[in-house]
């Protein structure tokens, strides 16, 4: 069920008018509302998963409540690590047996060895990346004595499986998301606009920009060899758009969704192409993600305390461990890397935390500097971008060589070139708006708040009526994949 | 809650007004909001054509096979074997072709239905580009189950709404259109069989309706006339015609996969390289953009061979006694051009003689209905 699919516009409303009217404001009766809507919701994907869902759940509603008891260190550490294997081993089989199944047979190969380990013909449960890590962030918490385990079975498995952030998260935080849970929700009216103008601005990214540049990204990279580096760039430039607007408008709707039910789940993306160092672009990009990377994973492991090269192993760690969470292919891995390496000298020359603020706070343009640095940031993204999106490692290199070919010179030429003329203008009247609005939570969050309701309303339609005028060909949200 | 309520029905008044004229003509032509399954179990005489939803047609032919009588023959493969018929056999016949679109998706099609269902003999239908790793490098393989999880039944809002007021813009059809019916058929369902007389038949087979007589009047206004659309794609390079300049091994491997598993489910395997058009056969060679093409009969024959299947050359229209004349487009032929195609398999010898007679289809060629179409519908 696509939060831009028909299936959802009449999921939706029902589930709302079910939650505000017919629970008549009794929060057990909301969150039992939530949680069934929630597993119809992931059922209508592939209900063969819900079984994994829903023993994921069990498993970590168990072993939270029987850390917190464990009276001694060990047993702690014994119900967290077998929380953490079977939550991973499950995520580990699902996402990446074929691949080191894969990789290892490919690797005998080389060295003169024959092997043959089969391959597993399974399907990648949808959301299994992202609700896998909402129960390790759970029971870590439990664990480290930051929140005491939910003991109400519902709730926690609202916490879980709340439907807008399933598939694609962002992934929450116990500490943020289980106190709305557990809090009577009185319906907000100003909570409520605010989401719809949310989620009719992330369809606007989606439908509009993500999936039109979508098309053009997927013709250029299916052909590469046929295109001249003028081109290749361009299928590089629309990749970054489509990437951009496909995961942050899916973010936008789930966010907004969540607000007409009274919660408020944490913000994915702060308008990182407006990063003046790729440190900033990692505190606006998946915020969620590199959040719960820092706070698992880069702190334990020592974090920023030690030598340099100690930093420069943990971070390095950290972006290895982040492009192989994208999936289990060797480009998600190199791209990885290839973000460790930019953001090294940050880490390197201690200027990681340079830039806090939106770039231009308060201000209408930026500097030249900024200007410049947010083109070098800007640049060095879509260049790993390539690898992101490229089938293999072999092709991104071929990619990125026919850039740098002679033929970089030449006009650029793909087919339906003239079709893409108002795309790219869209683009640049969506960069305008996300930058009128980069001091918001979303672009449109202020926008004509003041107007006259005609005119606010005029503008809305005027959205909607480019989502129905420029909507391209449907593509699959991208991070579902993941 | 309710000021939110009366402000939202207020918004959204329009955006519902907007939505009842798609939804309508969805629902009265069939294209959406229809199950097609009882149909597909019953007798009556039906041509099915999607204008907005070609992804229903792999659950169609699915759903036909699954629910229906073992039929004895298949034809199977993309477009490309669209055109033979269940009156070109003395046996029970299913075309399913538009189901295949790579090299990968011949065994899982199979798979996906239980073995009582599957055939005796498959026509496989091998597209020139299953062996262009331009084209497909094989990077996926589908499930099983993906045939019969591809229907649907409530549209995509936002690319069907809108085509479908830009066709009604454009006069493709009007309200009233859904009242006519052709006079062959009791039922036609989706656009494309309503507005072009354009469809699958009963046997699977297509019908090409309107462009069939566009291309018999002569009219410019046929798809890929003069193959002007075609020739676009060979100087892009793309849309099927994607450079190549050898042809891609791992294709090879998968079509030995293929052959190896259907000897093994006792399925006689009769495959050809479906034909292009002389002229774009002949263009595609000249540019030199297209070495795969040269030797492509070359590397397949052998692995046909190691599993005692027989495999057909007809790359172009010539090779079976056809001609530009008598194709759909540039590389789909139309119906005369696939009975020669048969009748020259079976001059050959083929195992396919045990189901149909080459003489009988002789003659229905010299009593045929035009160039393009052998049989009535």
């Amino acid at each position: 069920m696509f939060f831009n699919s028909l299936n959802f516009a009449i999921f939706l409303p029902i589930v709302f008018i079910l939650h505000w009217f017919a629970t008549k404001g009794n929060l057990r009766l909301q969150n039992i509302l939530l949680l069934f809507s929630s597993y119809f919701f992931y059922a209508c994907w592939d209900w063969r998963f819900m079984f994994l869902l829903i023993f994921s759940t069990l498993l970590d509603y168990y072993t939270g409540i029987k850390i917190y008891e464990a009276n001694n260190r060990q047993r702690k550490m014994f119900w967290l690590w077998l929380s953490i294997s079977i939550n991973l081993g499950f995520l580990g089989v699902f996402k990446y047996y074929n691949f080191f199944a894969a990789s290892f047979v490919s690797g005998l190969t080389q060295l003169g060895f024959k092997a043959n380990f089969g391959t597993l013909q399974v399907v990648l449960p949808v959301g299994i990346s992202f609700y896998t890590f909402h129960g390790l962030s759970y029971i870590i918490d439990i664990y480290k004595n930051r929140i005491r385990p939910e003991r109400g079975f519902i709730n926690y498995s609202v916490f879980v499986s709340f439907f807008p952030l399933l598939v694609a998260g962002p992934i929450e935080r116990a500490t943020h998301l289980l106190p709305q849970i557990l809090k009577k929700r009185t319906f907000d009216y100003a909570k409520a606009i605010d989401g719809l103008r949310q989620i009719l601005w992330g369809l606007f990214k989606k439908i509009v920009i993500a999936d039109n540049c979508a098309e053009y990204a997927n013709t250029i990279f299916n052909n590469s060899a046929a295109y001249s580096g003028s081109t290749l760039i361009f299928g590089a430039l629309f990749f970054t758009f489509q990437i951009y607007c496909d995961f942050s408008g899916y973010s936008d709707i789930a966010l907004g969704t969540a607000r007409l039910f009274g919660i408020d789940l944490l913000r994915n993306f702060a308008f990182p192409y407006f990063s003046r160092d790729i440190a900033e672009f990692w505190r606006r990009w998946h915020i969620s993600l590199s959040s719960w990377f820092k706070d698992y994973l880069y702190i334990p492991l020592g974090g920023s305390k030690g030598g340099i090269w100690f930093k420069v192993r943990n971070t390095f760690i950290i972006f290895l461990v982040s492009g192989f969470w994208h999936g289990a292919n060797w480009t998600f891995i190199v791209w990885g890397l290839l973000n460790a390496l930019y953001i090294t000298p940050s880490v390197i020359f201690n200027t990681n935390r340079n830039n806090l603020e939106i770039v231009a706070k308060g201000r209408y343009f930026p500097s030249l500097k900024d200007f410049f640095n947010i083109g070098i940031t800007f640049s060095l993204t879509v260049f790993a971008w390539i690898f992101f999106r490229a089938n293999s490692v072999t092709n991104a290199f071929k990619y990125i060589s026919k850039i740098f070919s002679s033929t970089l010179f030449t006009r650029p030429n793909f087919s339906g070139m003239e079709k893409a003329v108002p795309i790219v203008l869209l683009i640049f009247i969506f960069l305008i708006i996300e930058w009128i609005g980069r001091e918001q939570q979303y672009a449109i969050e202020n926008l004509g708040i003041k107007w006259y309701k005609p005119l606010r309303w005029a503008m809305y339609y005027a959205i909607i009526v480019a989502i129905f005028h420029f909507t391209g060909n449907e593509q699959q949200f991208i991070y579902f994949q993941f | 809650m309710k000021k939110f309520l009366i402000q939202l029905f207020l918004f959204t008044a329009p955006v519902i007004l907007y939505l009842i004229i798609p939804t309508y003509v969805l629902w009265q032509s069939k294209e959406a909001f229809f199950k097609i399954d009882k149909i597909l179990s019953g007798k009556e005489k039906y041509l099915i054509g999607y204008a907005y939803h070609e992804n229903n047609y792999g659950f169609v032919k699915w759903a036909y096979l699954n629910s229906n009588e073992n039929k004895s023959v298949w034809a199977l493969g993309s477009s490309r074997v669209l055109q033979f018929r269940g009156r070109m056999f003395d046996t029970t016949f299913y075309n399913a072709g538009y189901t295949i679109s790579s090299i990968n998706d011949f065994e899982p099609f199979i798979q996906s239905l239980p073995k009582s269902k599957h055939p005796q003999y498959i026509i496989v239908g091998l597209d020139q580009w299953m062996f262009n790793a331009s084209y497909d490098n094989l990077n996926s393989t589908p499930s099983p189950k993906s045939w019969q999880s591809s229907f649907t039944f409530i549209p995509k809002i936002f690319p069907t709404y809108k085509t479908c007021y830009a066709d009604l813009f454009a006069g493709k059809y009007t309200l009233n259109t859904f009242n006519k019916q052709h006079s062959n058929f009791i039922s036609k369902i989706g656009l494309n069989a309503i507005v072009n007389n354009t469809g699958f038949r009963n046997d699977g087979s297509i019908y090409y309706g309107s462009q069939i007589q566009k291309l018999i009047n002569k009219d410019t206004t046929a798809n890929d006339f003069n193959n002007s659309n075609t020739f676009d794609r060979i100087k892009h390079g793309n849309r099927h015609f994607e450079y190549c300049k050898s042809v891609n091994e791992k294709a090879l491997i998968k079509l030995s996969e293929f052959l190896n598993y259907c000897k093994s489910q006792q399925i006689n395997v009769i495959a050809f390289l479906p034909p292009f058009a002389d002229k774009v056969y002949s263009k595609m060679v000249e540019s030199g953009n297209y070495l795969y093409l040269i030797d492509l009969y070359q590397r397949i024959k052998p692995i046909f061979e190691k599993y005692d299947f027989e495999v057909y050359d007809f790359s172009k229209v010539a090779l079976c006694n056809s001609s530009d004349n008598e194709t759909i487009d540039g590389f789909h032929g139309g119906e005369l051009t696939y009975q020669k195609i048969l009748i020259s398999i079976l001059d050959s010898g083929s195992i396919l003689r045990q189901v149909t007679n080459v003489n009988r289809l002789k003659d229905d060629i010299i009593n045929r209905k035009n160039s393009y179409i052998v049989y009535d519908n």
